[in-house]
């Protein structure tokens, strides 16, 4: 967003407030807040009207049009038509009013004829002092018509005064730069402590009683109460959003020998209405009452005037643009309407819509001093339309997500559209690994090779074939007890054995026994280090082989990436062309899936799954599934092996076990009754075991193929393309050429003609600039739609 | 009427066929026209002339324009008739180079482009294929390792 240049002049002259008088202040800027550059506040013959002289000529001379705002992105604050300063009017009140009919107003200081400028955001300052704010606080004390113009807002040549050779407009300073966020006002109410207020406050000695409470507090705890008055109070909000977009609030506090360091006063807009009916004119004032003694700095005060006389801690001004609020016509307007409202939901509204004309973000609870989400139900965003322009409108807690305020930072963000959210995603070119730590589980995993799991084996048929021999011994050596293998059979106790496709598995430093049960036996392995592993492969860089054609893409080049134990997949060489295509693959040591990562540089493109473990056979069971792809044993076949190892276990142990393998007993024996008897508990309690790689293909058939990833490339052939030994291919640059003479190549090019050689083919031409007939033009035409040599 | 005649051999496509160091088979003038004469296929007639006989290509230039010759007929009296066809690409070839277009087929490039070209010669199922590999980089594959099982049991204690 650029502010015009023929308004404001070029970037180039703005600065950060002005040097003296406070606001070329660390407040101020991290406000960010510029206005045109003024060599001095005070009177400069050289330099007076510098920039004042671009705004008043911008009215006089045509350059700036009533009631049009001249430039959105200098509307800081979006104050259009709907904003009460746009109808507002200063009223003094006439002395000599004996009746309800007369006009209230005494004399209104003139600004002049002629329109305002919308959008801008203006400091004044009083010209009888050097080096002091001075708005209608009138800290100077002057209080006249003259002096009054001063404090227009309006650049207007008529407002001009030469008080002391100075031009009026000279200590107007428009703001040129504003962060959205800069400013939170509370919307405030002046409440009546009570009912007992008098009709006519008018009256000498009578003021109503009445306190500031935010807008909220009226609605929730003193509805019952009148309000005599509105306002926004302002803070100057941190603009520092945390991680959560909360905003943070709070009041600058300047040296004492400053102002302070926040603009004070508001652009005005929307041109100057003249009500010839009622012989007053309406002007646009800004109501800042920026008292150096701090009084209510920074607040606006909509508040009926009452005095006769100007006073300066105490403004009035009449608040035309909510007549109809005060249900009373401007030419009538009876005091005692002016100065008690009753609250209803309708009166709520529409103070919080005044509030938002105002183009800043507000909050209805008062919660100035802490700090909030702006999604939160007390701050109120307004909407601003796309010419910069806030009507009333506004969003509140959540809502405000959607609003284009959220995402903006400033006024000069180039890419500020009030109508459009900015882009606020994190695009990123890189997918980041974790390092999976190990998963606790109840299970103990073992990395061992062949000879330790043949030795396990061994030990533990050693175990069975003495228990029968002599059990007291096998009993005192593993100290076996009702539960030692926590299982009624000891080869339960080994839930897998996975043979990977590795040298090695990782693992820790040291061997260890291997636990089966409570039992230690004398097999060595080594833990299981991380139940994860990556495992990198080398890049594949994928190059156009057709000078990067649309022959080097789909679907005349197809690709396929052959990964280990995952199978194939399709590959699409737009995703990969001029990148380095690679794979990072993932087992589990536990499952034996292995998950393979495909990489366009360092970006996932896809993934494959796979397993790459072979499951070794435990028991005779399990045997007999990996020995044949669909299981035909018999039964009996089956429970036969099986009992070999169950049935004596069983005759060791007491009740349960016992009672499950009823009527098998202790007796040391075993007959082919009992066998079947054993085997059909077996059956019952592990017949449900998984039959690994029935009807399925094994792992083991991956291992079969290489352990690399392939690339599989399929090119186009036809008349211009060659291949080598090894099938890459390449075009033949004669043909290449030959054909192009003759056809040209597809192309969608606009361009003069005279950039193009050799036969050219146009899909339309712009022939203006040729001299020819109607007739010829169309020929012309045709024969470049058909194909001309260039 | 002033003419000027040509043999050319460039093809009719041709922006450009004759410039100024062109030259020119005949220059005739006097040229009588048998009847109204159009500007875009106008039939000239020259006196009888046998360089007249061989020319395929006229400009005209009391019209400014160039011209194909479409046809030549001996007539009577000595006369020989030129019927023409007007070659706007020559005509206006400063101006028709100065327009903007959009271009759909150029051989400026001198290579096929991104935009799929469905004239360029492109075997419709035959394909070629070939392979490259990646390995692992640590080179843990190995269907042969030593510390390659993983055993999972029930007791002792849990992995840490």
């Amino acid at each position: 967003m650029n502010p015009n240049p023929q308004v404001y002049g070029v970037p180039e002259t703005w600065t950060y407030s002005y040097i003296n008088g406070g606001l070329e202040t660390d407040a101020a800027k991290a406000l960010k807040i510029q206005k045109a550059k003024v060599p001095r506040w005070n009177y400069d013959p050289d330099n007076v009207g510098y920039w004042s002289s671009q705004l008043r000529e911008g009215i006089t001379e045509g350059k700036i049009t009533q009631n049009v705002p001249i430039d959105k992105t200098v509307c800081a604050v979006g104050m259009g038509r709907d904003c009460p300063f746009a109808t507002m009017g200063y009223f003094r009140r006439r002395a000599d009013t004996e009746t309800p009919s007369d006009v209230m107003f005494n004399s209104v200081a003139s600004v002049g004829s002629g329109g305002v400028i919308n959008g801008f955001l203006w400091e004044m300052r009083d010209d009888s002092s050097y080096g002091t704010y001075n708005l209608l606080s009138a800290g100077g004390g002057q209080i006249d018509e003259k002096q009054m113009e001063f404090r227009c807002w309006a650049p207007e040549s008529n407002s001009i005064r030469n008080t002391n050779k100075q031009n009026g407009n000279y200590f107007i300073a428009p703001y040129t730069y504003y962060q959205l966020k800069t400013f939170i006002a509370s919307v405030e109410v002046n409440v009546c402590d009570s009912d007992d207020v008098p009709d006519d406050p008018t009256i000498s000695g009578v003021v109503p009683q009445a306190t500031w409470r935010p807008i909220d507090t009226w609605k929730n705890s003193y509805s019952t109460h009148k309000i005599t008055g509105f306002r926004l109070n302002f803070a100057r909000a941190n603009a520092i959003l945390d991680n959560g977009g909360r905003i943070t609030y709070s009041r600058p506090t300047p040296p004492s020998s400053y102002r302070y360091s926040v603009p004070c006063g508001f652009g005005l807009l929307d041109e100057i209405r003249f009500d010839d009916e009622y012989d007053y004119k309406r002007y646009m004032y800004a109501l800042f009452n920026d008292s150096a003694s701090g009084g209510s700095w920074n607040t606006v005060i909509f508040k009926p005037f009452t005095d006769t006389v100007w006073n300066s801690s105490v403004h009035r001004v009449a608040f035309m643009g909510m007549y109809d609020i005060f249900n009373g016509d401007l030419k009538y307007l009876p005091s005692a309407v002016w100065y008690q409202i009753d609250y209803n939901d309708d009166v709520y509204e529409k103070l919080c819509r005044a509030a938002a004309t105002f183009g800043f973000i507000f909050v209805t609870d008062g919660a100035l001093t802490l700090p909030s989400a702006m999604n939160t139900d007390n701050i109120c965003f307004p909407v601003i339309n796309d010419e910069g322009i806030a009507h009333g409108d506004y969003t509140r807690g959540a809502d405000n997500l959607n609003n284009s305020i959220y995402n903006a930072d400033s006024t000069h963000d180039v890419n500020y559209n009030p109508t459009t959210p900015k882009d606020t995603n994190t695009y990123s070119l890189t997918t980041s690994f974790n390092n999976v730590g190990h998963v606790a589980s109840t299970t103990k995993a073992y990395v061992i090779n062949g000879n330790g799991i043949q030795g396990l084996s061994n030990e533990l048929w050693t175990i069975i074939d003495n228990l029968l021999v002599n059990p007291s011994d096998v009993e005192n050596l593993y100290n076996l007890s009702l539960d030692t293998f926590l299982t009624n059979n000891p080869i339960d106790a080994i839930v897998s054995i996975k043979k990977f496709p590795l040298s090695s598995v990782p693992h820790g430093e040291n061997l260890e026994n291997v636990y089966l049960g409570k039992v230690q036996t004398s097999a060595a392995a080594y833990p299981l280090a991380l139940q994860q592993a990556r495992y990198n492969f080398t890049s594949i860089p994928i190059f156009p082989k057709f000078g990067n054609c649309f022959l080097d893409y789909a679907p005349y080049t197809k690709m396929q990436l052959y990964v280990p134990f995952c199978g194939t997949i399709d590959i699409d060489a737009a995703d990969f062309m001029g990148r380095n295509l690679s794979v990072e693959m993932v087992i589990d040591f536990i499952t034996g899936t292995v998950t393979a990562y495909v990489l366009a540089n360092q970006l996932v493109v896809t993934s494959l799954t796979g397993t790459c473990a072979i499951d070794i056979p435990i028991t005779g069971t399990e045997q007999a599934t990996v020995n044949s792809a669909y299981e035909s044993a018999a039964i009996s076949e089956r429970q036969t092996r099986a009992s070999n190892i169950v049935s004596e276990f069983a005759g060791r142990f007491a009740h349960p076990i016992k009672s499950m393998l009823h009527p098998i007993s202790s007796q040391g024996s075993y007959t082919k009754e009992k066998l079947q008897q054993a085997a059909s508990v077996y059956e019952l309690t592990h017949m449900n075991m998984p039959l690994r790689q029935i009807g399925n293909a094994s792992p083991l058939n991956s291992w079969a193929l290489e352990f690399v990833c392939r690339l599989i490339i399929y090119y186009p052939d036809g008349e211009c393309i060659s291949f080598n030994a090894t099938n890459e291919p390449s075009l033949i640059t004669d043909k290449v050429d030959a054909f192009g003479a003759v056809n040209g190549f597809a192309t969608v090019e606009t361009d003069a003609l005279k950039n193009f050689t050799g036969y050219t083919q146009a899909s339309d031409v712009d022939l203006s600039g040729v001299s020819a007939t109607d007739t010829e033009k169309e020929m012309i035409l045709n024969l470049l739609q058909s194909g001309v040599y260039l | 009427m002033t003419c000027y005649l040509y043999n050319i051999s460039a093809d009719s496509r041709q922006l450009v066929k004759v410039d100024n160091s062109t030259p020119y088979t005949e220059a005739r003038t006097a040229v009588k026209p048998t009847a109204p004469l159009d500007i875009i296929t106008p039939t000239f007639i020259f006196d009888y002339s046998a360089a007249a006989l061989a020319c395929n290509y006229l400009y005209c230039y009391e019209f400014e324009r160039f011209y194909f010759v479409k046809n030549i007929a001996v007539d009577t009296a000595g006369r020989i008739s030129i019927t023409c066809a007007i070659d706007v690409l020559q005509t206006y070839s400063a101006a028709i180079k100065n327009c903007r277009a959009t271009v759909i087929r150029t051989a400026t490039g001198g290579k096929p482009t991104m935009y799929v070209d469905n004239k360029f010669p492109v075997y419709p199922s035959k394909k070629v294929v070939t392979s490259t590999t990646s390995t692992e980089t640590s080179g843990s594959l190995n269907a042969d390792g030593g510390y390659c099982y993983v055993l999972n049991t029930i007791g002792g204690t849990s992995n840490s």
